[in-house]
């Protein structure tokens, strides 16, 4: 069974301001590895690059978060943690940084339901 | 017949790369060696566009869901790389399904495609067992759909959760699948299916297309030849 990391937090609001800290958090280390992010009424919207050429590709899709904010099964709410992804690899103290707020980070079990 | 017959030769003349094209009714064709129709952050796949004409773009505005680009080959070919990720595509409508795959879930469930909302219950799943080395291919959940379900290997079957048997594929899954609908099916998600992506993709894509309507048995080996040559693939003809 495979799992992923996880950030859990005991309410909606937490989970919003952690999440809105860790997108801050990826613009400014998206534009100091080149790439363009532009400020939409607040939403901070990552320009993705042509993997052929490597130009800016801003009618393409925007990446406008990290995750969505879900609901855990025991009223927590939560969402994936930047540990899975090897291009973040200090996020961390990053995060520590900005004053985020404290969480849990724990693995998750995905299920492969049979249908 | 004679014309359609031509028609097929005169496909076999042209560009090897143009042939999903020339077979009509193509909604959706996605084409990971194609990285111009790659847009990308640090290697995240944030859009990969619709080659067919019609503009289906597969896209991914949350990074924790994006596959990744670049991070593996197959037959020297770039690959789209999904860790339990997942694309967008705008609702598309499809009789015959055709993929090729690197790898796949070697433990569970494989969303190839998915619907949502009201076709949730409409998806394409392979599912493996490595104790048994089996591959499943799983086709909508109301019997009678599915026409025939083809894989590269010569194995074939009908029925909505099929069973191909021993494919000797427990350490090496790449092929090329082939799904042949009798009704139409709907499709919101590439690698997912569910409300909102329930289940993910854990796997890599190469290439796969869509068209609305059932291909004969000669389109259908003029493309599972066309990927077979392409990604260093198997593909018996039917």
């Amino acid at each position: 069974m495979d799992t992923y990391l996880i950030l859990e937090f005991k309410s909606h609001h937490d989970a919003t301001q952690s999440l809105n800290t860790i997108n801050d958090m990826a613009a400014s280390w998206w534009v100091a590895q080149g790439y363009s992010v532009l400020d939409n009424n607040g939403v901070k919207e990552l320009i993705g690059k042509n993997a052929k050429t490597g130009q800016d590709q801003p009618n393409k899709q925007r990446v406008i978060s990290w995750d969505i904010i879900r609901e855990g099964e025991n009223g927590t709410f939560y969402f994936a943690s930047l540990s899975n992804d090897p291009r973040f690899p200090n996020w961390k103290d990053d995060y520590g940084a900005l004053g985020g707020l404290a969480y849990v980070e724990r693995a998750l079990s995905i299920v492969s339901q049979e249908v | 017949m004679l014309g359609f017959l031509n028609g097929i030769a005169s496909a076999n003349q042209r560009s090897a790369s143009e042939i999903p094209t020339q077979i009509g009714g193509l909604q959706l064709w996605l084409d990971a060696s194609d990285q111009a129709s790659i847009t990308q952050a640090g290697g995240a796949v944030i859009q990969w566009d619709d080659k067919s004409g019609h503009g289906f773009h597969a896209t991914q505005a949350t990074g924790a869901d994006q596959p990744l680009t670049n991070s593996d080959t197959l037959n020297g070919l770039n690959v789209i790389q999904y860790a339990n990720d997942f694309l967008n595509i705008p609702p598309t409508s499809y009789k015959t399904l055709i993929f090729a795959v690197k790898s796949l879930n070697m433990l569970g469930i494989s969303p190839i495609v998915g619907g949502s909302g009201s076709f949730d219950n409409e998806y394409v799943f392979v599912n493996s067992n490595k104790l048994d080395a089996d591959y499943d291919i799983s086709v909508d959940g109301s019997a009678g759909k599915i026409a025939n379900v083809y894989f590269g290997e010569g194995r074939s079957g009908y029925g909505d959760n099929i069973n191909l048997g021993n494919t000797n594929a427990q350490n090496e899954s790449a092929a090329i699948w082939a799904v042949d609908y009798t009704t139409t099916n709907h499709a919101d998600y590439i690698g997912a299916f569910g409300q909102g992506g329930t289940t993910k993709l854990s796997g890599k894509i190469a290439e796969m297309m869509f068209y609305d309507r059932r291909l004969s048995p000669q389109e259908f080996n003029l493309i599972g030849q066309y990927l077979a040559d392409k990604w260093s693939l198997t593909w018996t003809h039917i």
